[in-house]
């Protein structure tokens, strides 16, 4: 179970007030909240990448660094190395330089078998997110930190890559945190939403989603989204 | 494109040939015939061939060259990603960068008088000081602007400072690398022929055009040295090109 609990300042402002929610294993939390919520920040607290006030612990322990797989907003690849090489980045920092053989069957499983030795620029924006979500699977991390991976990504391949990132984690099964703004994203993946509003910002609520079907237009769909907005929306805090 | 370069040259032959009428400038033809003898065939005063004077530059060349980028290939990277070290070394750079290569000739010459073969090693040190700089500071630049996001992604996936330096720094430097390599050689290539003109080493393009001066104004082989050199600058640029494409194909 990660747990996570935790305050941050910056510049002597309060900017994170006692975030506090926990994920059991397996599950998909999706972190949802304006724009400055201090979503990205959280993120990057579990990563270690930032200082915070408070405690992070998965499985009762402070987390190792070495079982966190992170996506993020913008690929992030390393623009010399082809599309198999960067998935081999993580494996290679564990030792294990061998595993080329992982590497492609998870490049496989994010659709870009054939692709092994592009370069991101020769790869689309949709191609170059799977790569950096393949890399991230490929050390076959505890927890899966992703940082509004699809945000910069058309509509259409948006919702194409949700649909197969939710059969990566059905099959997978990892404990995903996932910051994003959109609602309709967040419920779509999600078996947890976490609400992030105000200045400093607060854990305004979480949901838990349970659908009997993933359909956009279905009735429990929309009624999930009303009960995010309405935590998300200002009038609710009064 | 490759039909106007060919127009350039032809351009330049005729604009030679007009000119050889007017002022003292041998033909184009004469200078051919001289470069094709002299290119195997001793040259009688010095008694030695244009290819043997060829290669003894190109070894200076790249003698100077190769310790000027052992030093400055790392220390560029060094300075580019540690602003620390980078305010400590941006001094001493700055005071050394302006000076012209050729004004260290003379100082360069007293320095290693006292060392076995003082001209040849006084010529391999000023190559050194024209290739050093501009292959630092090509470096420098390139690994100052290391995009910060790979280094953090670096960081996220369990790096430590070792990693992030050569798995980050240092293939996102390459370009400065092989840039700064290239321009090293164009500048050491150049210093190296004036160095020559200075000082009597026996043998050396500059050396050999100096002489052919002095004994008596023989512009046939003054022209045979100088286009020697000029092809000698163009074949090295456009071999560190061609790797440069090589290497840098993700581009």
């Amino acid at each position: 179970m990660l747990k996570i609990s935790v305050s941050k300042s910056f510049n002597g402002k309060k900017i994170i007030e006692k975030a506090e929610f926990r994920a059991e294993k397996g599950d998909f939390v999706c972190i949802v909240g304006e724009s400055g919520s201090g979503k990205t920040t959280l993120l990057r607290m579990v990563a270690g990448l930032e200082s915070y006030e408070g405690e992070i612990t998965f499985r009762g322990e402070k987390i190792d660094r070495k079982s966190i797989g992170f996506v993020f907003q913008d690929d992030r690849l390393l623009p010399w190395r082809t599309a198999l090489e960067n998935v081999l980045f993580g494996l290679e920092l564990r030792g294990e330089e061998e595993s080329i053989s992982k590497a492609r069957k998870v490049l496989e499983l994010v659709g870009l078998k054939g692709f092994e030795d592009h370069y991101p620029s020769q790869l689309s924006g949709g191609q170059r997110q799977r790569v950096g979500i393949a890399r991230a699977l490929a050390i076959d991390p505890e927890i899966l930190l992703m940082d509004e991976p699809f945000a910069s990504l058309d509509e259409l391949t948006r919702e194409k890559m949700q649909e197969e990132l939710n059969q990566i984690w059905n099959r997978e099964k990892k404990t995903v945190l996932f910051v994003t703004h959109s609602i309709d994203e967040a419920i779509f993946l999600g078996t947890k939403v976490v609400v992030l509003t105000g200045i400093p910002s607060k854990v305004r609520g979480v949901i838990d989603i349970s659908l009997k079907k993933r359909i956009r237009t279905s009735d429990e769909f929309i009624e999930y989204k009303k009960r995010v907005f309405e935590l998300l929306s200002p009038q609710s805090m009064f | 494109m490759r039909l106007l370069k060919v127009y350039g040259l032809i351009t330049l032959i005729v604009v030679w040939y007009l000119s050889s009428f007017i002022i003292f400038l041998p033909a184009p033809h004469s200078v051919a015939l001289k470069f094709a003898l002299l290119l195997f065939n001793a040259e009688p005063v010095l008694g030695k061939s244009l290819l043997e004077h060829s290669i003894s530059s190109i070894i200076r060349v790249l003698s100077g060259c190769l310790i000027a980028f052992l030093i400055a290939i790392p220390l560029g990277i060094i300075s580019g990603w540690s602003e620390k070290l980078d305010d400590f070394f941006s001094a001493i750079i700055e005071v050394f960068r302006p000076v012209p290569p050729l004004a260290w000739i003379p100082l360069a010459y007293i320095i290693f008088a006292g060392f076995y073969s003082p001209v040849q090693i006084a010529q391999v040190f000023i190559v050194f000081i024209g290739a050093f700089f501009p292959c630092l500071l090509s470096v420098r630049e390139f690994a100052k602007s290391v995009d910060r996001g790979l280094i953090e992604m670096a960081k996220a996936f369990g790096a430590d400072d070792e990693d992030i330096l050569e798995k980050v720094i240092v293939p996102s430097s390459l370009p400065g690398i092989l840039s700064g390599v290239r321009i090293g050689l164009g500048v050491g290539w150049m210093t190296i022929v004036a160095a020559e003109m200075l000082a009597s080493s026996g043998t050396g393009l500059g050396y050999f055009i100096m002489v052919m001066y002095e004994v008596g104004g023989r512009t046939e082989e003054i022209i045979t040295g100088i286009i020697a050199i000029g092809i000698i600058g163009y074949l090295m640029n456009e071999i560190v090109l061609r790797v440069e494409k090589k290497l840098l194909r993700w581009r």
